[in-house]
């Protein structure tokens, strides 16, 4: 830096170098017209100041600063300024349309205000639990654990904690946000395309678009609860289609570069966000070939990519820390194995991160072959079956209301549907006389994400499909999946939004218009002669309200707390410092909600099993259940594993702990599965059939595993946790329990409220029952502390008391079932102890529960 | 010279930049003392906002540079015509709002 003007000597070479570096940190532009100036001016106020002394030296240089610190994001932020309308300018003389983003924003701004008018202020049923709780604690989902979503999600949180929402409505806020954004992007798309229709009708068309896409039953249903991640890869898919259609207008190959960027910062969220990869590709070849085959861009390209994809490094660095949900444990020896695992989509490096990115956990097999029966190729009937699953799926988008309780095209609904097709061949007909290399962007990447999907995915039957030909469930998919298919539906939705306004015009260029020849009779001959003719038809947009009005009682989730009591009854049914055996999704991933985000029954070993099939879980259930070392504190940190958590009291209904006397003042002395790596090892593999009756004895109970039972890792991990806490920890199971039954100890279940526990030696006042009832009752019943769970501690409020809200999903009845089967056994207790009120009460809330399955 | 410019109030640093130009050419440091002098030190303008504003001001069209052939570390600075309009706007403005102070016996009268 050279002070010039003032003498050498006025500045020290220290402030000549923190003048340079204050320079430095403001625009260019500035910098090129004013440095020189700039550090002239810093010299003659330091040697002004330097004649007061050091002290008026010194204040000048935190002035100084002061100043940078203020003045250079403004400037920033005014050279930003300037160039964006240069660039607009640049862009209008050149003709390229400029996006209509204040259309883009009141149509995101409706879409978020219907999402957040239906949001569900907590968790919901299946993965929403598991995902609420992995944004929370910093976990990791399961497989391929998602950490885009698990840090974007958590940084969300913590930003809108501000807000004073819970937890749940946070995260829940950020599926809302993604997909009202992803329709900002929507509407910006289809309204370029619609160019150089006059802007009316361009406006109208996305915005009917917009509604279609937006209100399409899955696409709602997934927006206003955080159950899966596919509403940022939605979000995602719609940028980067955006992108794409706005690097046509501009030429601009940074856009390329971006959609890029992005695509593969998707594919760390889910794979999902790169589905729409071929069609991009495809539109990008059609306009511009060179762009695909330029090794610029590629050079561009290529190092962002690889940056994106570091994302994945989340998985094996949170993995080391233990969270509390740590699916699959992706914990990896050395960075360098997790790189190698990451860039080479786990074909080397770490084994459990390729395992995790490869999803080796659910054992896909080949699209060529039948996942019923993987060593047959995939047949004619599988396939139909998948393709009706798909349409019974896009049967639910328009109007899930009409016969809603008929999961498979019922009654008027498929005509409704029907209509909607025709809209889509009308607006896919629009879109491509407006705009063909758009109409085959958007066509492309609908058959990417709705038939080849349904290629790739190759379920099994649907949950309702053909369940009389196939009435075996493990034939079946255990949950309907329709979200797989979320972002097809948003573009089936947006062609038949542009249909709904392609008849519109259609309409209204058949009505008789002011200055017509011939139109004054005419005119005079209809009752809305005197209005202009696209007024006179603008009814007809209308019908993009259909499916709002129509889905509105099914997709809706406002006051739905359904999964969240439901977990803190099932909780709150398990005594203190118990261990819970559960069997999936619903059963499992609320609870984990309410223990890891509500905090609520933490003493609680909740073990899933079909995880337990792993020696990674059964690592984290010993660690989680072993009690704590001097000086350990099992509360200083609830997003990771330490050490067995206590019972808070506060946490649970006094009648409750009356109810259950004697509460042990402090937790048992050892762990659920006291036993070392390698012997947990073992188990894990070691599979076998009972070649004759095994009779086993835990402590008190005899059990007998029957000649020729399949026995699972998770039997033998069951039994082993049985062994070494019964009698030192109450231990119950979720109903029905496959567990319990093939290890023989039915028998020895007790209802205790939502869970079957096996019977101890000081179990009271248990009433017995005999025959079949016994697999699905229990065999036995705690009436006084059943009771005390139903009448004093239970919660069951919001929409499910609402007899006018349905019960959406009908692949999770299981649900009521388990408290009509608990109401059921407690009228039987009642009325064995003579005591015909409390059996009438009980009898009436079956009588609640059993409308619900029925409808 | 865009209209809005000169049309909306201009901010107090604005002012004064213009204020210090009014009388005769003068560049950065001596603008800076001018201004701090005219405020009583109420306004102290750093070097990054003296510019900043000297910047959008020559953008604006509202102050130009004169070239003095000198090595670019002084250059001085003019109002333009443009310039001299929106201070004299800005100056009445202000006027106006002291009267209406006045009128309401918020400042005292003219003695």
């Amino acid at each position: 830096v050279s002070v010039r003007g003032v003498g050498p000597g006025v500045l020290s070479r220290a402030e000549r170098r923190v003048v340079a570096w204050l320079v430095r940190v403001y625009p260019a532009d500035l910098r090129a017209a004013h440095a020189v100036e700039m550090e002239d001016v810093c010299a003659r106020m330091c040697a002004r100041a330097a004649e007061r002394g050091m002290a008026a030296r010194a204040a000048l240089w935190l002035r100084i600063i002061g100043d940078t610190v203020r003045s250079a994001p403004v400037e920033h932020w005014h050279a930003w300024r300037e160039r964006a309308r240069a660039r607009v300018a640049d862009a209008a003389a050149r003709g390229v349309p400029s996006p209509d983003f204040a259309g883009a924003v009141v149509a995101a701004l409706g879409v978020f205000l219907l999402y957040w008018m239906t949001l569900a202020p907590t968790t919901a049923f299946w993965d929403a639990g598991e995902y609420i709780t992995v944004a929370h604690v910093l976990g990791i989902p399961h497989p391929p654990g998602n950490p885009l979503f698990v840090m974007l999600a958590r940084v969300w949180e913590l930003v809108l904690s501000a807000g004073g929402w819970p937890v749940a409505v946070r995260i829940n806020l950020l599926s809302a946000v993604c997909s009202a954004l992803a329709h900002l992007f929507l509407f910006l798309m289809v309204e370029r395309s619609l160019r150089p229709g006059d802007r009316v009708m361009r406006r109208a068309g996305a915005t009917c678009a917009v509604l279609m896409s937006a209100t399409a039953f899955t696409v709602w249903h997934q927006s206003n609860v955080n159950e899966k991640v596919y509403t940022i890869s939605l979000l995602t898919t719609m940028l980067v289609l955006w992108l794409v259609l706005r690097w046509r207008d501009t030429r601009n190959a940074k856009l390329l570069v971006a959609a890029a960027y992005i695509t593969a910062l998707s594919a760390t969220n889910h794979l999902m966000g790169v589905l729409a990869a071929p069609a991009v590709l495809l539109f990008v070849y059609l306009i511009d070939r060179r762009m695909v085959l330029s090794r610029r861009t590629w050079a561009l390209t290529l190092p962002l990519v690889l940056v994106a994809l570091s994302a994945q490094l989340f998985l094996p660095l949170r993995a080391a820390q233990q969270p509390v949900v740590n699916e699959s444990d992706p914990s990896c020896e050395s960075l360098l194995s997790a790189t190698a695992s990451i860039y080479t989509n786990g074909a080397r490096g770490c084994p459990a991160l390729s395992a995790t990115l490869r999803r080796e956990q659910y054992a896909k097999p080949s699209i060529l072959r039948d996942p019923n029966f993987p060593d047959s190729p995939r047949g004619a009937e599988l396939m139909i079956a998948q393709f009706v699953n798909y349409a019974q799926y896009f049967d639910w988008q328009w109007a899930r209301s009409v016969a809603g309780a008929s999961a498979l095209f019922g009654d008027g609904r498929p005509l409704i549907s029907l209509f909607v097709l025709l809209l889509v061949a009308l607006g896919a007909r629009a879109h491509w006389r407006a705009d063909r290399h758009a109409a085959l962007l958007h066509g492309s990447t609908l058959l990417m994400l709705s038939f080849a999907l349904v290629l790739y995915l190759n379920f099994r039957f649907g949950y309702a499909i053909a369940r009389d030909a196939f009435p075996d469930p493990r034939m079946h998919e255990v949950r309907e999946r329709d979200y797989f298919f979320l972002i097809g539906f948003s573009l089936w939705g947006t062609w038949a939004g542009l249909g709904i306004a392609s008849l519109w015009r259609m309409v209204s260029e058949h009505i008789p218009g002011p200055g017509m020849r011939g139109s004054s009779a005419a005119r005079r001959r209809i009752p809305w002669g005197s209005i202009p003719p696209r007024f006179a038809a603008a009814p007809i947009l209308a019908i993009a309200l259909v499916p709002m009005v129509l889905n509105w009682s099914w997709a809706s989730r406002s006051d739905d707390w359904t999964a969240r009591d439901w977990a803190y009854n099932v909780l709150m049914s398990v005594e203190p410092y118990g261990v819970l055996v559960t069997n999936g999704d619903n059963d499992s991933f609320p609870l984990w909600y309410l223990q890891h985000v509500e905090r609520v029954r933490e003493d609680v070993t909740i073990v899933l099993a079909p995880y337990l099939a792993t020696s990674w879980y059964a690592r984290q259930i010993r660690d989680a259940s072993r009690p704590c070392r001097s000086g350990e504190d099992p509360l200083k940190d609830h997003s990771t594993i330490t050490c067995q958590r206590p019972l808070a009291h506060p946490s649970v209904h006094p009648r409750l702990l009356a109810a259950w006397g004697e509460v042990p003042a402090s937790p048992p002395e050892d762990s659920v599965l006291p036993y070392a790596d390698a012997e947990l090892d073992t188990m894990a593999a070691v599979w076998f059939v009972a070649e004759n009756d095994l009779d086993l004895r835990f402590g008190g109970l005899d059990a007998t595993i029957r000649e020729g039972t399949m026995m699972t890792p998770t039997d033998s991990f069951v039994a082993a946790i049985v062994h070494s806490s019964y009698g030192r920890r109450p231990i119950h199971f979720m109903t029905p329990s496959p567990v319990v039954a093939r290890l023989g100890l039915t028998q020895h279940a007790v209802r205790v409220g939502l869970t079957w526990k096996l019977r101890e030696q000081d179990d009271r006042e248990l009433v017995a029952f005999s025959g079949q009832e016994v697999g699905t009752v229990g065999a036995y019943v705690d009436a006084a502390l059943t009771d005390t769970l139903a009448r004093d501690v239970f919660i069951v409020r919001g929409r499910v008391v609402d007899p006018q809200k349905p019960w959406v999903d009908h692949a999770n009845y299981s649900i009521p079932t388990q408290y009509s089967l608990m109401h059921y056994a407690a009228a039987r207790a009642s009325e064995a102890r003579r005591d015909a009120a409390g059996a009438h009460w009980h009898l009436k809330r079956l009588e609640f529960w059993n409308g619900l399955i029925e409808g | 010279m865009p209209d809005d410019s000169t049309e909306t109030p201009l901010s107090p640093q604005v002012f004064h930049i213009l204020l210090a130009l009014a009388d005769a050419p003068a560049h950065g440091y001596s603008i800076m003392q001018s201004v701090e002098r005219e405020t009583d030190g109420g306004i102290r303008l750093g070097p990054g906002t003296l510019y900043g504003a000297i910047r959008r001001l020559r953008r604006e069209g509202l102050i130009e540079e004169i070239n003095d052939g000198g090595d670019g570390s002084r250059r001085p600075y003019r109002l333009t015509a443009s310039g001299g309009r929106a201070l004299r706007r800005e100056a009445r403005r202000l006027a106006q709002l002291v009267e209406s102070a006045r009128a309401r016996r918020l400042l005292p009268g003219r003695s």
